[in-house]
């Protein structure tokens, strides 16, 4: 267990934790991301520019498509910080997909069984989504710190069975009578408002900002945070000072969890108001990639949501525009990463250096 | 040092979006022609390539193109985007957009309420409004015309049925299977599998070979992605016969397809743009099958005996004419 | 019902099956035990048999020849090894947040190159596939013939290939250096191994194992190819590696117990056992987290996940 912590330690140095890593670097991982893209755009025959620029308009090109970006990016924010949490306790929660699920789940329970007025409907069902992440994120939480399980490949496993029992429910228990396999919408009550009239732009921007503001509270202002980035940076100092690591691991982990669930639940509450098989198109995942270009930090997570929510919005207009199928944005967001990884480690580390040959 | 390199971002950053913008001036809009043709923009889940469902819904896209019609598609739309592709396609001044699924219900009925003077239309569900006009297989049909070609095909007296992931449409079609078979023999063992994936073709594959090692030697496919599979094992388990689905399945394996059933998404596209041309499209839920034409058989692969084909194409006239009690919707 | 059971446990068929489902999934995982072994977690695998599968699928499509499909497989597998490689071996960058990025790319990038190789309106073309190899002699065997020796030529192979590993790494000069770079790659240094070196091979070969992998999948099971195709085998791959303990025979058999289980599932459906499918779907990875429950932890590499450099204190 101990030689188990410290080598997270390195580990996680090189992804910049810990140390004060230059801002513009996710603005060079981006731009180079997308020259390296724009080659590939043009061996798949499509002109770079023109995809470019069908890509920037449809993301941001009218009130309508600003409004648009914002509401994708709305469950990246909330999940990217769900990531931030886990990453800065050294704890590598690759199960945000799952435990989005959970929350969306506990969220369409609460939305559609419970019926309450508005105003005390809406905040309970969102916190029935962070306690369905909560509850899933627990288990490979106890499974670490309990039984020193690897959490990469158990919570990838919970992803696939979350899934499952979604499908499962809205097969079988929860599904709406008559027609579809889709469960009910839930209540009125339940939503989140529209704040811009005419747009589909939601109240979830505000709890996805606000839930910024608190981790960022939690992170830098709170006795918890500061033992959290502790075990994060240097497990065995943060033991060595009296701080439960595994306490705090599994504290991490449940955090993270709850507001994966969140993610979920304000989806739900917000855009998609009844759960479907095919929930989510893979949020747990872009949001590694978030956390990671807004340096694991809630403002940086913010900005870099934005930028995966706008790739999003804008990509079926490239589609349009030169024939490249979406998924081209997935070459830019994956670019992206490799590129911001490789920046910040060479930060951490310099450039590598050919081994100098004794004798 | 920093300084510089926060400027020399900064400038980048610039020149792209400036960049950018130039690139999106560049087509200028033409000029309106006297009668705009429709423009007709098509949303699917999965991809359009994939030997059913959705390669069906793109094959009626592109009879519209052949007839002159402005076309775009999206494939692989995630549930969460479906809502701002349709908008998308709206601005961009598409005029008819179609939703392949019953997963579309809920964005189109809320762009439809949007864009009243836009023509949504969905296949495979059942959402309704003024503007919004839904078609969907009767439930059943299909699979009960498959049931009866089968019941005349197996030696073991063993049936299978492959599909992806269960939804309205294949499930229905699975029970109207199970139901001609078993009126047909009742004795008959009917199995079925899902593979929970839409993209896995392997567990396809090996999913029907499982049903094949039990005993099946008629397999019904239904699930896209999970045909290809499916039709696969039967090809290489050699006497092992699959009825196809959504379009003609024969050139995967000649030897192997005894028929497919056909889904006229073409027509029903070809039919719906003429009504909104003649401005007789209406809102509301239509159900089509034999009779309408929607539904069709393709031709008979060489293994199926008169008697079969008599039969299935008895079945088609009694579809048509109403005289089959199919099993409800669950 | 007790009859059915039997049936289905008796019969060759699920053997047959457990063993064509394992293949490439133990592919993918031997290549990715050996870089984990040197210290390179790999969590791209996925991404790396989604490459390979499409290449093989696109070559063997427009040449004719599967082999060649093969062939160029491995190439791209190498290429994508060496890549991945540069960015954390050479860069010493974030090895599980690379990976993902590297997945994230992969599925992006196949998406790309089929639709701009093959195409829009010709569906699924089918591309010639890798022959089944009867072995002369065994196959012809009563019951275990047709089971065992009638397979494509990568069931054969993976096993082989299984074997020689475990040779190599406890056997070789070549394996001790791969568990002394994981281990302890300072000390490794000062021994002369050139720790770089070793890992940037581990990873290049990890890649075209991985590769190899997708192209069973896509042209030797199949012949063709979908965005997504592999559906999540490299994460299983990867967590084969963990549960096997990090060891050949570890992998070999918990990959063996992810296609038994997975085979199995198929047949439990097959017989028309009254089970909602989505849980059988799932049994595979249930199974695994039970069997991981009763294993017990299993130690890495100490260097597992560590970047190196040379010549530095």
């Amino acid at each position: 267990m101990k030689s188990g912590l410290s080598k997270r330690l390195e580990g996680l140095r090189s992804i910049g934790l810990g140390q004060a890593l230059s801002w513009t670097l996710p603005i060079w991982a981006v731009l180079i991301a997308f020259l390296v893209g724009s080659v590939i755009i043009a061996g798949a025959g499509a002109n770079p520019i023109q995809a470019y620029a069908a890509l920037f308009r449809g993301a941001v090109g009218n009130g309508g498509l600003v409004a648009t970006t914002l509401v994708k990016s709305i469950p990246l924010m909330l999940a990217g910080l769900s990531v931030v949490l886990a990453y800065r306790a050294s704890v590598f929660n690759i199960g945000g997909e799952g435990q989005i699920y959970m929350g969306a789940l506990f969220a369409v329970w609460g939305g559609t069984l419970l019926h309450l007025p508005a105003g005390v409907h809406l905040p309970i069902v969102l916190a029935l989504g962070m306690v369905g992440g909560f509850l899933w994120s627990a288990i490979p939480g106890y499974l670490k710190a309990a039984r020193g399980f690897n959490e990469v490949i158990v919570t990838i496993f919970m992803n696939y069975i979350a899934v499952a029992i979604v499908s499962y429910l809205v097969h079988g228990p929860m599904r709406e009578s008559g027609w579809n396999y889709q469960s009910r919408a839930v209540d009125e009550s339940a939503r989140l408002p529209i704040i811009l009239p005419g747009t589909s732009l939601h109240l979830g921007l505000v709890v996805a900002l606000a839930a910024a503001v608190l981790a960022h509270i939690l992170l830098f202002h709170t006795t918890l945070g500061y033992r959290l980035r502790m075990v994060g940076f240097n497990a065995e100092a943060a033991r060595y000072a009296g701080v439960k690591v595994t306490l705090i691991t599994v504290l991490a982990m449940a955090l993270s969890g709850a507001l994966a669930g969140l993610a979920g639940a304000v989806e739900i509450a917000g855009v998609q108001f009844r759960l479907l098989e095919g929930f989510s198109p893979g949020w747990g995942f872009d949001a590694i990639a978030v956390a990671l270009v807004g340096q694991l930090h809630p403002a940086g997570v913010l900005l870099a949501a934005l930028f995966f929510g706008a790739l999003r919005t804008g990509a079926n207009s490239m589609q349009t525009a030169v024939g490249l199928p979406m998924v081209v944005v997935q070459v830019i967001q994956g670019l992206t990463v490799l590129f911001m990884m490789i920046g910040a480690a060479v930060q951490h580390y310099g450039l590598w250096r050919p081994a100098r040959r004794e004798k | 040092m920093k300084r510089i390199w926060t400027l020399i971002s900064a400038v980048a950053l610039l020149s792209l979006i400036v960049s950018a913008c130039g690139g999106g001036a560049a087509p200028a809009p033409t000029e309106a022609p006297a009668a705009p043709k429709l423009k007709i923009a098509m949303l699917t889940s999965g991809s359009v390539t994939d030997e059913g469902w959705n390669q069906t819904a793109y094959d009626g896209l592109l009879a519209l193109k052949a007839e002159g019609y402005e076309v775009a598609n999206t494939e692989n739309v995630a549930q969460a985007d479906q809502a701002s592709i349709i908008e998308n396609y709206v601005n961009q001044g598409f005029t008819v957009i179609v939703g392949h699924g019953f997963e579309y219900g809920d964005a189109l009925t809320a762009s439809a309420t949007a864009h009243p003077d836009v023509h949504f239309i969905q296949i495979g569900g059942i959402a309704t409004g003024d503007n919004l006009a839904s078609y969907v297989f009767k439930s059943g049909e299909g699979g009960y015309v498959a049931g009866v070609l089968a019941s005349y095909l197996s030696k073991s007296g063993k049936w299978g049925f492959v599909g992806a992931v269960e939804i309205p449409t294949i499930k229905a079609d699975q029970l109207a299977y199970e139901m001609a078979l078993q009126q047909a023999n009742p004795d008959a063992s009917v199995v079925a599998a899902y593979t929970g994936s839409w993209v896995d073709i392997p567990k396809a594959k090996e999913a029907a070979l499982a049903q094949i090692s039990a005993g099946v030697d008629v397999i019904l496919a239904n699930g896209d992605n999970a045909n290809v599979g499916a039709i696969q094992a039967a090809k290489e388990k050699g006497d092992v016969i699959v009825i196809g689905w959504t379009r003609d399945q024969s050139h995967l394996a000649p030897d192997n397809v005894a028929l497919s059933i056909v889904q006229r998404v073409d027509v029903i596209l070809m039919n719906a743009v003429a009504d909104i041309e003649a401005g007789k499209f209406k809102g509301g839920n239509y159900e089509l099958g034999f009779k309408e034409g929607i539904e069709d058989i393709s031709k008979f692969g060489p293994m199926v005996p008169e008697e079969a084909q008599a039969a299935v194409k008895q079945a088609v006239e009694d579809l048509k004419a109403n005289k089959i009690a199919l099993p409800p919707v669950q | 019902m007790l009859e059915t059971l039997q049936q289905l446990l008796w019969s060759g068929d699920l053997i047959y099956a457990t063993l064509r489902l394992t293949t490439p999934l133990l592919f993918a995982a031997l290549g990715g035990l050996m870089c984990e072994r040197a210290g390179v977690l790999n969590i791209g695998l996925e991404g790396m048999m989604l490459g390979g599968a499409l290449t093989a699928y696109v070559v063997a499509l427009r040449m004719g020849n599967p082999w060649l499909g093969i062939l160029a497989a491995l190439f791209v597998g190498a290429i994508t090894g060496l890549l991945f490689a540069v960015v954390v071996v050479t860069f010493r960058a974030n090895q599980i947040v690379s990976a993902v990025g590297m997945n994230i790319l992969m599925l992006g990038l196949t998406g790309v190159a089929l639709r701009a190789a093959v195409g829009l309106s010709i569906g699924q073309s089918p591309a010639p596939t890798i022959p089944i190899w009867e072995i002369p002699g065994l196959a012809g065997l009563p019951l275990i013939g047709p089971v065992l020796f009638a397979h494509l030529p990568f069931v054969y192979l993976v096993f082989v290939l299984a074997g020689a590993m475990a040779f190599i790494f406890y056997r070789t000069t070549w394996g001790l250096a791969i568990r002394a770079v994981g281990e302890n790659p300072r000390a490794a240094e000062t021994v002369g191994i050139d720790v770089i070196r070793v890992r940037y091979a581990t990873v290049v070969w990890s890649g075209i194992f991985a590769a190899v992998g997708g192209a069973i999948l896509s042209i030797g099971y199949l012949n063709t190819f979908q965005e997504g195709l592999t559906a999540g085998r490299g994460f299983i791959a990867f967590s084969a590696i963990i549960f096997g303990r990090y060891t050949p025979l570890g992998t070999l058999l918990a990959s063996l117990l992810f296609g038994f289980t997975d085979a199995l599932q198929l047949r439990i459906q097959a017989f028309g056992v009254q089970i909602p499918y989505q849980f059988l779907v799932v049994l595979p990875y249930i199974v695994t987290l039970l069997a991981l429950f009763v294993a017990g932890r299993s130690k890495g590499p100490a260097a597992s996940g560590l970047p190196y450099a040379p010549g530095e204190e």
